[in-house]
């Protein structure tokens, strides 16, 4: 059953759109990765989806199914509205998890602070929730975690506090920006596996932003690759790193050899040139001038569509390249 | 933990035992420099002779050498005798105290009137950042903080008592009837002058500190969790632009006292800056001495009180 | 040349400034202007007595801005008094600024005994409250224009002092200035050639701060009858007996008060302008939302 269903979103903050028609949708349950380089729009797009760029124009419209049946729309809802989505349906973990925590209270605070609002639990009942939340995401003395302020806890303990505080309203949908990006490696896959873990015992879908293609064949099921504001490349986990389809996700993984996952070796991919901004765009496809396989007709002529070129039990797989065919031979 | 603070409160306290060294050499040599020196008062009173002008300044100790007449002064005032005022021979420390009242309740009304403007308007600054309503927040500001006191004051009794007769135009209170009501009328104008010019004070530093909390990461992680905005104001904001004001509360209450001072001239408010002036003008050195080792004791443990009650209060000073 | 580029940086700085900023700027050259010219240009000399024309009310004929109690022409006293303030004001700040600047080099380009001092020094003369030392002084010295300027000096220069200490210690540490002396540059050419033209921004902005705190200290000195003593003529002692005539005759005290508040203003408008235009940061912040 579809959880969230995206349909063309854009965004734009008065000048060219920094987020440019991307379209996917998600299952319940399924872990998508947003994979991009800086600059592709990954990070702008979440935002938009949470309501909370705080400027900027949004168009399109992102359906999200509750768990009772309704829609909402997350672009169009009101701020009253969004209030009462945020943290009850949808969640958002972010990338710096030293600075996302309030410094002045005490993470039991905090925590109850989100549970009455979302749960209605106050006094004892919230104590005890808040601690079972944080035993469940593996913090090993919830009591005396509690009591702490931010500060004493080391950043893989803030990200699980932040994780515990974000399923304290039983979301449907988890975003996830970079949540392991400013972690120790070995911290990373411990967090990498509590997601995966959270996911099968609530069902959880969840939206992780990464420029990490390592940390995404590790968690996800589902890779959605972003170039330049627009979705290059939607495809399964599998197909993915077995056989990318366009150039640009070649690159990025031809770049990396032997990516497995962070449970194992990786090296960062290197490519040249750099995403172009988003008032040097020209008419064709936006990855051209850093492409191998360019031809001047017809990628520098003509802007290619996403086209579906795999359709297997519900399994899309997706790209935009107008040579895909010639180059899968 | 307690004990580095501890550690920081004794290091300060000898810091401030050489300050007040140097401020009380400093101002006992001012007022020894001065035309006419100590004894300046009596030798201008009709009828004295340089005999009975000899007989004065042995009884006060002043024919001794310079530095010996420091150092008795030095120890009288750590023993509490702070010298004897020259107009009326009432204790020194007994006047200041007699006279701290008045100015206490003006420093108090004038700090509660420009603390609550000061937060309506860095609140609003900082919530509205670069919006037409934040730049008017700044001008009036800058306005406030360019008025001369006393010309505010001026103006206040020009319109509020004497067009409209509102308020009393100066005075603690009408003789013979001291209820408070009338205390606080007497109070509004001279409250209000003190007030308002330290609104931009409070308003900048507010502006600043909220400002620098709402573009934090967990302000984000809240919106992201669904907590209404009053709520992340309330909650998040306001302690966080409120803590960090603790220690410039300690540098900023003592410098009420100056403009107290000119408060009072024109309100003629009997507080500790009318003290000082009036025994200045009557050349009372030991008063003005006095008034002056006083105020700078306020000012080092005011500095000193904040800045430990703001470890005490802010979790983030405790890593 | 070092200071040709700091003067072009200044232009180019004050070409940047906020509409509010420039009309500061305006105005502050139009007040000059006018209390320097104004005072010839006047019929009246500013100590001109005419009884049969006291308590003039403003906007009387010939006299703009009326007479006070002894019939001179209020406009010519502003603008005489304007002078003093003025030159009050500019003096005091460029005396403290150059007081100031030296001793922040000193205390922040040298660690130990040097710095102690001087900060102990800054710790010492902030632990009295401004007006009350500017009165304890100007009871010591003889009244003048020449006392106040130094008894306004004496309580202003902390201020650059703080600023030029803070800022000559972060760039102290900064890498270049380690390969400058590694190199084996002297303390003198670091001092003038890469710490001097770094802290100057901040030295300008504070000294149009410091401008504008020097004409209100000394309007307070000399209401309270402490500082410019008449017949001279400052914006503050206008005010001294102005208070006696204030049911009658309000304007003798509110006229004089809002050339100070204005000029004051504005002073202040330019400092907070040259801030944001020397420091794009602050400006980038103010605009996030």
């Amino acid at each position: 059953m579809t959880l969230l269903s995206v349909r063309d979103l854009g965004v734009d903050f008065g000048g060219p759109l920094i987020v440019d028609g991307v379209s996917f949708s998600m299952k319940k349950g399924e872990i998508v990765a947003l994979v991009g380089e800086s600059g592709s729009g990954k990070s702008v797009a979440s935002l938009a989806l949470m309501g909370l760029l705080g400027r900027g124009n949004i168009t399109g419209s992102a359906m999200l199914r509750l768990n009772d049946g309704r829609e909402t729309d997350l672009v169009r809802i009101g701020p009253r509205e969004r209030r009462g989505v945020l943290g009850r349906h949808v969640s958002m973990i972010f990338q710096d998890p030293l600075s996302s925590l309030d410094p002045i209270q005490t993470i039991g605070a905090q925590m109850r602070e989100v549970l009455s609002l979302h749960c209605g639990l106050r006094g004892g009942k919230a104590q005890a929730r808040a601690i079972e939340l944080l035993h469940e995401v593996g913090i090993v003395d919830p009591q005396a975690c509690l009591k702490l302020i931010p500060q004493r806890l080391s950043g893989g303990m803030r990200q699980r506090v932040l994780i515990a505080m974000a399923i304290a309203g039983e979301p449907e949908l988890l975003l996830a920006d970079e949540p392991t990006t400013a972690l120790d490696v070995t911290v990373q896959a411990q967090v990498l596996r509590l997601l995966l873990s959270l996911r099968a015992r609530s069902g959880m879908g969840m939206i992780f932003i990464t420029h990490n293609l390592a940390v995404a064949s590790s968690i996800a099921d589902r890779v959605i690759v972003l170039y330049a504001g627009q979705v290059v490349e939607d495809a399964p986990a599998d197909a993915f790193f077995a056989a990318p389809a366009m150039p640009y996700s070649k690159a990025l993984l031809g770049a990396a050899p032997g990516i497995d996952s962070v449970f194992g070796a990786r090296r960062l991919p290197t490519l040249r040139g750099q995403v172009p901004a988003p008032g040097e765009r020209g008419v064709g496809c936006r990855f051209a001038p850093r492409c191998d396989a360019m031809r001047p007709t017809p990628c520098q002529t003509q802007m290619p569509d996403l086209l579906t070129i795999a359709d297997g039990e519900n399994e899309v797989h997706a790209v935009r390249c107008g040579r895909w065919e010639e180059l899968a031979r | 933990m307690a004990e580095g603070m501890l550690a920081f409160a004794a290091r300060r306290a000898g810091v401030n035992a050489l300050l007040l060294l140097l401020v009380s050499l400093t101002g006992f040599m001012l007022l020894h420099a001065t035309p006419g020196g100590p004894l300046a008062q009596f030798s201008l009173s009709p009828g004295m002779t340089s005999e009975r002008l000899n007989q004065i300044a042995h009884s006060m100790g002043l024919d001794q050498p310079l530095w010996l007449q420091y150092v008795k002064w030095l120890g009288g005032l750590l023993k509490g005798d702070w010298g004897h005022s020259y107009r009326d021979h009432a204790p020194v420390l007994s006047i200041i105290i007699s006279h701290l009242g008045a100015t206490v309740e003006l420093g108090l009304a004038s700090l509660v009137i420009s603390f609550l403007g000061g937060l309506a308007m860095g609140l609003i600054g900082a919530l509205r950042a670069g919006e037409a309503i934040d730049a008017l927040c700044s001008l009036v500001g800058v306005i406030l903080l360019s008025l001369p006191t006393f010309w505010l004051g001026l103006v206040f009794i020009y319109f509020l008592s004497v067009r409209t007769g509102w308020f009393p135009a100066g005075g603690l209170m009408s003789p013979g009837h001291a209820s408070a009501t009338d205390r606080l009328r007497h109070l509004a104008l001279p409250a209000m002058t003190l007030g308002l010019v330290s609104i931009p004070v409070w308003g900048a530093y507010i502006r600043s500190f909220a400002g620098d909390t709402l573009n934090q990461d967990h302000i984000r992680t809240a919106r992201a969790l669904g907590v209404p905005g009053w709520r992340i104001v309330l909650r998040r904001v306001l302690p966080a632009a409120l803590l960090p004001l603790i220690p410039i509360a300690g540098v900023y209450l003592p410098t009420l006292l100056s403009g107290a001072l000119v408060t009072e001239t024109v309100f003629t408010w009997p507080g500790v800056g009318r003290l000082f002036l009036d025994s200045l003008q009557y050349r009372d050195y030991p008063v003005a001495l006095g008034v002056l080792m006083f105020s700078a004791v306020l000012v080092l443990m005011c500095s000193l009180a904040a800045e430990l009650l703001h470890h005490a209060a802010d979790p983030r000073l405790r890593t | 040349m070092k200071s040709a580029e700091i003067i072009l940086s200044i232009w180019a700085h004050l070409r940047s400034l906020r509409p509010r900023g420039r009309v500061a700027a305006y105005y502050i050259v139009f007040v000059v202007i006018a209390c320097v010219a104004g005072p010839w240009v006047l019929p009246y000399g500013h100590a001109h007595i005419d009884l049969h024309h006291r308590f003039l009310s403003p906007i009387s004929a010939g006299h703009p801005l009326g007479t006070d109690e002894i019939g001179r022409d209020l406009l010519t006293r502003v603008l005489m008094g304007g002078r003093v303030s003025l030159l009050v004001g500019l003096a005091s700040t460029i005396l403290s600024t150059v007081i100031g600047t030296t001793l922040g080099l000193v205390a922040g380009y040298n660690s130990g005994a040097a710095r102690f001092l001087i900060t102990t020094i800054i710790d010492a003369t902030l632990c009295f409250p401004v007006v009350f030392l500017m009165l304890t002084l100007a009871a010591v010295l003889s009244p003048g224009v020449g006392t106040i300027i130094g008894i306004v000096t004496l309580v202003s220069w902390m201020e650059a002092a703080r600023v030029v200490q803070a800022q000559t210690r972060v760039i102290r540490k900064m890498d270049y200035v380690t390969a400058v002396v590694a190199m084996g540059a002297t303390d003198r050419y670091v001092l003038m050639r890469e710490v001097l033209p770094n802290v100057a921004p901040a030295v300008i902005v504070s000294a149009t701060l410091t401008i504008a705190r020097a004409i209100l200290l000394e309007s307070y000195v000399s209401y309270l009858g402490y500082g410019v003593q008449p017949p001279d003529a400052s914006w503050g002692n206008l005010l001294n007996n102005a208070q006696e005539y204030l049911e009658s005759d309000p304007w003798l005290a509110i006229i004089p008060g809002v050339a100070i508040a204005l000029t004051v203003t504005m002073f202040n408008l330019l400092g907070e302008s040259l801030q944001d235009a020397i420091d794009p940061s602050i400006q980038a912040k103010g605009r996030r939302s």
